[in-house]
Order: C-alpha cells, then structure tokens, then sequence
C-alpha cells in the first residue's frame, strides 16, 4: 500500500510547519507541489529501475489507452508469442508485403490517434507499458486515493514535494507576509531540503 | 492537466509572486497558449506518438490539410493498402512531370507517390487509403481564442503530463515580460522584473534538463 493523497500531503505539511509554524499554504497548491514532485522522482527512477513503473494491459485492436499510461515499453505477446512494437508508417509493410505478412505467429501492434492498433487487426495483444503515478493534484481525487509510486519512494517524494513548497512560500512571500526573519527561514529551509533530496537521490540503490 | 487547471495555477503563482502580477482571463489564455506550442515542440520530440492521428480518404489525388480534423503539423506516412506495398513513399525529382509549369506526379499503381507542398498532399494516382499524421491543437489567434479556449478547456490531451511545470514557468516568464512592457515601472521595479525572469528562466532550463537525460535511457519510439 502506498502512500494516500492525503497522508503525502500532511507530511508535505508537516515538512513546511517544522520550519515555518505560522505559514498556511493552500491544500491545492500543496498537491500540485506533491504532484510535481512526484513526476520529478518517476522520470528520475525510470532512469534507474524501469522495471517498478512496468505494467501490462490487454487490448483489442482500437481499444483505448489505459488512464495511467505513460508510454510503451517494447513488448507485447499474445498467448506467449511476442508481438512487436512498430510505429505507423511500417503498418503497410506489415500488411501487404507478402515476406513481412503479420499474422497470429509474428504479430504487432501500434499506437495512433491515442489507440492501440494490432495486426492482424483481429488480435488482442497483452502490452507492456509504463504507468504514470495516479494524479493526486486532480481536485476531483479523493483524499484517500493511494499513489502507484513503490512505497519506497514515499521519502523522497515527500522531501521534493517540501523543497518545492518552500520554493513556492518564497515566490509568495508578499502574499503571505513573511517577516525577514521567516524569509530568511524559508530560504535555508529550501537550501537545506536541497541538499537532503539530493542526498537521497544519490542514495537510491540500484 | 486541462486549460482550467493551468488558468487556476498561474493566476495563482502570478498575483501570489514576489511582483505580484494580476491579469484578466483572456491574457492568461494567451499566455498559456504561447507556452503551449513550446511545450508542444518538446512534447512531439520526447512522445511523437502522442501526436500520431489517422484519416481515412477514398479515391482522391489531393487531401486539403483544412480538411483534416486536426490542425497538420507533418506528415508521418500514407497507407494504401491496395498496392503492391502498402505505403506510398515520396516522390523524387525525376518522378515530376509539368504542364504549363505545374508540377505533376507520375505515380502508378503499384507503385503510389506523394508530395506534400504548402496546403495540400498529393497522392498519385488517385487511390484509397489511411494517412498518418503529426496533429496540433492550433495556432492561436485573437479571432479564434475563445472557441480555442473552449476546447482546451475540456481537453486533457493537449500536452503529454510530463510537460505541465514547463507550460507554468513559460506562462510565468511571458507574463512578467509584458508586465514589464505594459506597466510604467521605476528603475528598481524593472531591475526586479528582470531577476525575476531570470530565476523562472533557471526553473525552466532545471525543469527541462532530466527530459534530456530521461529520453537516452527509455527505448526509442
């Protein structure tokens, strides 16, 4: 189980009250933060470990694209056979020419018009894909809607998602009426969340 | 993220920033829209995909991009699946023949050829088939803003998800510009302004830099 919207979001909150005690930020403007940051550290870990984002799903030829879909990851198969990605000005190759037919044996899929496309056009193909994380800024997302990101990565989401507020409090510090004094708190809080996130980063193992 | 969504934000982050900004709707619309086609040019980079529509035509020579569902950005390919390869390729110079000075193409069939010139493909000979092409959501215009707005409104397929902070800071640094240009500011307002700008500047070149580094590691498209 990962982490709720909700509960990244206190702890987001928890974070900003550590260093800054009289700073309200709207709940709104926390979750677009969160959601930031957790887009940071999901294009930084595919870089890593690809394979936590990996997900499948099975569709017929015009079938929709999952909601959570990043992009394809390069397999497909149908009843064990693999099937192949091909981008769209191959399909008539695939189709007509008689050395490159595809069939039941040698399949493929495509993607156009945000829909997945096989051939033969009669196939369901299972494809692998990356899932991105569930959108928690949505304001139609309920508080207790969990994350798709591994549980692991609740830390470093929840200190860029800080990094990022403390980023925001000083964009707004007029708004908010920062005194100097709380200024100056919020920039060394950016600072020192800089570094741990940093720290972090170069922690993660694989 | 949908039109909303962006409109709520950088309203949000401009009357809220250190300058404090505050602009009508419709300004805010233009601000984002210019953001958009920047984002738009990295998006079709990273994800061409996303962009990719089909258009089925029947029996024609020529296909007006205005008779396209979607604004033509490029052309990906044409399917004609009933020759003998199932894609016309594009014509080369010695493939054009010309009457009164106009170009002509000497496709057949079996072997279909296409050009694509300012306003049109040409697909010889005539013949049916799929085309596959990049789309776009427009060019915006004053005249056609507010139908424009309408439909990005509602729209959350605009823009992959990926790109959303780059719209923002976009947004943020075309606003702060014509702040700069509209408002009667004091040499110390302009100098604020202008390390303003610079520090969206270095968000935007940090927020754009993992993108770079992202797209090695991931198998191509």
């Amino acid at each position: 189980m990962s982490y709720t919207k909700a509960e990244i979001r206190g702890l987001a909150k928890a974070e900003v009250f550590s260093y800054l005690p009289t700073v309200k930020l709207d709940n709104r403007m926390i979750d677009l933060n969160v959601r930031r940051a957790e887009m940071d550290v999901f294009t930084w870990y595919m870089n890593r470990a690809e394979h936590f984002f990996r997900s499948t799903f099975s569709a017929a030829d015009g079938a929709s694209l999952p909601a959570d879909f990043y992009r394809f990851a390069n397999e497909g198969n149908i009843s064990g056979v693999p099937a192949t990605y091909i981008d769209p000005d191959k399909i008539g190759f695939r189709k007509t020419n008689k050395w490159d037919l595809a069939t039941t044996t040698s399949p493929s899929y495509t993607i156009y018009d945000q829909l997945v496309h096989t051939l033969p056009n009669t196939t369901t193909i299972l494809i692998s894909y990356y899932q991105m994380p569930t959108n928690l800024s949505n304001p139609a997302t309920a508080d207790n809607m969990a994350s798709t990101m591994p549980d692991e990565l609740k830390y470093i989401v929840q200190l860029g998602a800080a990094r990022r507020c403390f980023q925001t409090i000083i964009d707004m510090a007029k708004q908010l009426n920062l005194t100097a004094a709380e200024q100056a708190n919020a920039q060394k809080a950016l600072e020192t969340y800089g570094q741990l996130y940093t720290k972090e980063r170069q922690k993660g193992s694989v | 993220m949908n039109h909303g969504d962006f409109m709520y934000e950088l309203q949000t982050r401009l009357e809220s920033g250190v300058v404090g900004v505050s602009e009508d709707a419709s300004t805010i619309s233009i601000q984002l829209n210019r953001a958009y086609q920047f984002a738009y040019q990295y998006c079709l980079d990273h994800f061409p995909w996303f962009y990719v529509t089909s258009h089925s035509f029947t029996n024609v020579s020529a296909i007006l991009y205005s008779s396209l569902a979607f604004p033509f950005r490029k052309l990906h390919a044409i399917e004609v699946p009933t020759a003998t390869f199932g894609m016309a390729r594009e014509a080369g110079f010695d493939e054009y023949f010309y009457i009164n000075g106009i170009p002509q193409l000497a496709g057949r069939a079996g072997n279909p050829i296409y050009k694509v010139d300012k306003s049109q493909i040409t697909i010889s000979p005539a013949c049916t088939g799929t085309l596959y092409y990049y789309k776009h959501f427009g060019d915006i215009a004053d005249t056609d803003l507010t139908a424009n707005i309408t439909t990005l409104g509602t729209q959350d397929a605009i823009l992959h998800p990926a790109f959303e902070e780059i719209v923002v800071l976009n947004a943020m640094i075309s606003a702060y510009s014509r702040h700069m240009q509209v408002s009667e500011l004091n040499m110390r307002q302009q100098d604020d302004m202008i390390s303003l700008i610079g520090a969206q500047q270095d968000k935007l070149n940090r927020e754009l830099e993992p993108l770079v580094s992202w797209q090695k590691v991931i198998p191509a498209a």
